[in-house]
């Protein structure tokens, strides 16, 4: 019966999608491994809706959750996965929920708010599937397929975590609450200034044709417990575009490296800084090792009115990296002090509930809320 | 009984047939008594005339005047067909040079069209055509190509993912946000090829990291 419904709601859009104007209802399918560490206890698909549109159809997906922790172990994050086709660009999409304290039994909700894109081709009779790629609990153990490196995702989530609320609970050992809200006021002054730019993204090649191309040397921000050095890099920058980083990074540390990520930093003509995003790179580090990271990626900047933006400098600095046996380096908040860096770093999740709930329920709450952990 | 015609026997008779007429030839004459005393009648008129040239006077060369006359028969038949009457071309058709024209200018369109129309809508046109070729976009080659012309753009308030000259918003401006993230997300691009936006509840604080993959 449901089937039925979902063809014949699937072939009426197509039908009306030469008109332009197509809608249906959608019913996802929820498949949960037979031991995963949650159940569904409820859902609600809302306003939900797929719209046929050109040759795709587009997937609406307003979704709430409620899953159950099924284990006796603590849940701290939690990477559902959402395909609505699974090799077209903008078909899957996942949603991560971090910094969770779920005891066993616990329910907790999951909202998934996403749209995607299906070939009408496809579209007919595959319903939008929601699985699991991944649960991290409070030792930093992990359950789940990992097929989209969620686990990475969710330990450096809670390290972050950690390392925030224990620089919370520093402030107020230290100042007491006015000290802990000060700084919450100033971190939240920090994500109002924060610059915000509009950013292209093409991968293989260049978003336009500009001339007057040059290279550009990176600078970098020593961070001194950081395993990985960068040593040298560059990118062809020309105007407001920059594309194909080259990095040279050296392990300093005792461990293989398996993954890192660079943070890289646009100065424009005017002084200006911001992050423009981050260098991921897999490889196979040794000790003492050197290795290069190269990316045929383009960032352009389009120009906003009246903020034209030329790139002038450019500034590279190690944001994490993983080790071969899974462990995790982040920086550390003395790190972040960096003044190059807290201008333009975006809060954690975790700093970001924290914050939020400053603002809703004011210092008490979350002064209660660091004695839970 | 379909007996041979004068011709094949004459030619039978002077050894000149082809293998299998000669065989279908020499079957029927085992059979057939009337062929077979027109064949002998035929090889002995064959047999005197070769006793006849035996006896051509001197200076006579029958070799080459065995080749003249050969010229001679072959300029014949070449006059004839000169004299003949005419072979008729058939007319061409009236339609058919309508639609030579209508061919024409139908390739004429088709270049002006491709000249003025943007590469980006090309790209297109060739991605669809791919696509049918390869049977509705199911194949990894096809999303690599499309994969290579796909460009990601991030504000602070929507992502849109572009290809072949069409916009799509991912994740939309913070009016198509439900209530309870009012003014509280961010959205970032990842060179690994996902775009994500970070939202926060405002009232429970959680915080949510949705993200779309549009490279594999």
């Amino acid at each position: 019966m449901r089937s039925s419904t979902a063809v014949f709601s699937r072939t009426a859009a197509c039908a009306l999608a030469l008109g332009g104007l197509a809608a249906a209802a959608i019913l996802p399918r929820i498949e949960l491994p037979k031991d995963s560490p949650v159940v569904v206890i409820g859902s609600d698909y809302g306003d939900s809706n797929e719209t046929a549109r050109g040759g795709a159809m587009v997937v609406d997906l307003h979704a709430s959750l409620l899953l159950r922790n099924a284990t006796q172990r603590r849940i701290r994050g939690i990477t559902l996965t959402v395909t609505a086709q699974e090799v077209t660009p903008g078909g899957k999409g996942s949603v991560t929920i971090p910094s969770l304290d779920v005891s066993a039994n616990e329910t907790f909700p999951v909202h998934i708010d996403l749209r995607l894109l299906q070939p009408l081709q496809a579209s007919m009779g595959s319903p939008v599937v929601v699985g699991l790629d991944g649960v991290l609990f409070d030792d930093l153990g992990f359950y789940g397929p990992d097929k989209l490196q969620s686990r990475r995702t969710l330990t450096v989530c809670e390290l972050e975590a950690r390392r925030d609320r224990r620089y919370f609970k520093t402030l107020l050992a230290e100042g007491g609450p006015q000290r802990l809200q000060n700084e919450i006021v100033q971190m939240m002054q920090r994500q109002m200034d924060r610059p915000g730019v509009d950013v292209q993204m093409v991968r293989g090649g260049r978003v336009t044709n500009v001339e007057g191309e040059h290279t550009v040397q990176f600078a970098f921000l020593k961070l001194p417990d950081s395993p990985v050095e960068p040593v040298q890099g560059m990118a062809i920058v020309a105007a407001n575009e920059a594309r194909a980083p080259s990095l040279e990074v050296k392990n300093r540390s005792d461990r293989s490296v398996r993954y890192l990520e660079i943070g890289w930093i646009l100065q424009d003509r005017a002084g200006r800084e911001f992050l423009a995003g981050s260098v991921p790179a897999e490889l196979n580090l040794g000790p003492g090792q050197r290795s290069q990271v190269l990316k045929d990626t383009t960032l352009k900047f389009p120009p906003r009115p009246g903020q034209a933006l030329s790139i002038e400098g450019m500034t590279g600095f190690v944001s994490n990296v993983e080790f071969t046996d899974g462990s995790v380096w982040i920086p550390s908040r003395s790190d972040l002090a960096d003044p190059k860096l807290k201008m333009v770093m975006g809060p954690s999740p975790e700093e970001q509930r924290l914050v939020q709930l400053y603002r809703k329920r004011g210092l008490n709450a979350v002064v209660e809320e660091l004695k839970k952990f | 009984m379909n007996h041979p015609g004068e011709l094949e026997l004459a030619l039978f008779a002077g050894g000149d047939l082809g293998f299998w007429e000669r065989w279908r030839v020499r079957k029927h004459l085992r059979q057939c008594e009337t062929c077979r005393a027109d064949v002998g009648a035929l090889k002995g008129t064959s047999e005197n005339l070769r006793h006849l040239a035996d006896e051509m006077p001197d200076g006579v060369n029958w070799a080459r005047l065995s080749q003249e006359m050969t010229g001679n028969i072959r300029v014949g038949l070449a006059a004839g067909e000169c004299v003949g009457p005419a072979r008729l071309r058939r007319p061409r058709s009236l339609a058919w040079h309508a639609m030579g024209i209508v061919a024409l200018a139908f390739v004429i369109v088709l270049t002006a069209l491709w000249v003025n129309v943007p590469r980006d809508q090309k790209d297109h046109v060739f991605t669809a055509l791919r696509s049918i070729s390869l049977g509705g976009g199911h194949h990894a080659t096809a999303l690599q190509a499309v994969n290579d012309g796909v460009v990601l753009e991030a504000s602070p308030l929507s992502i849109d993912l572009r290809a072949n000259g069409g916009t799509m918003s991912i994740l939309t401006s913070r009016d198509a946000v439900p209530d309870r993230y009012a003014n509280n997300v961010a959205v970032s691009v990842s060179m690994q090829g996902s775009a994500g936006a970070q939202y926060v509840d405002s009232d429970t604080g959680q915080v949510t990291i949705s993200k779309v993959y549009y490279a594999q």
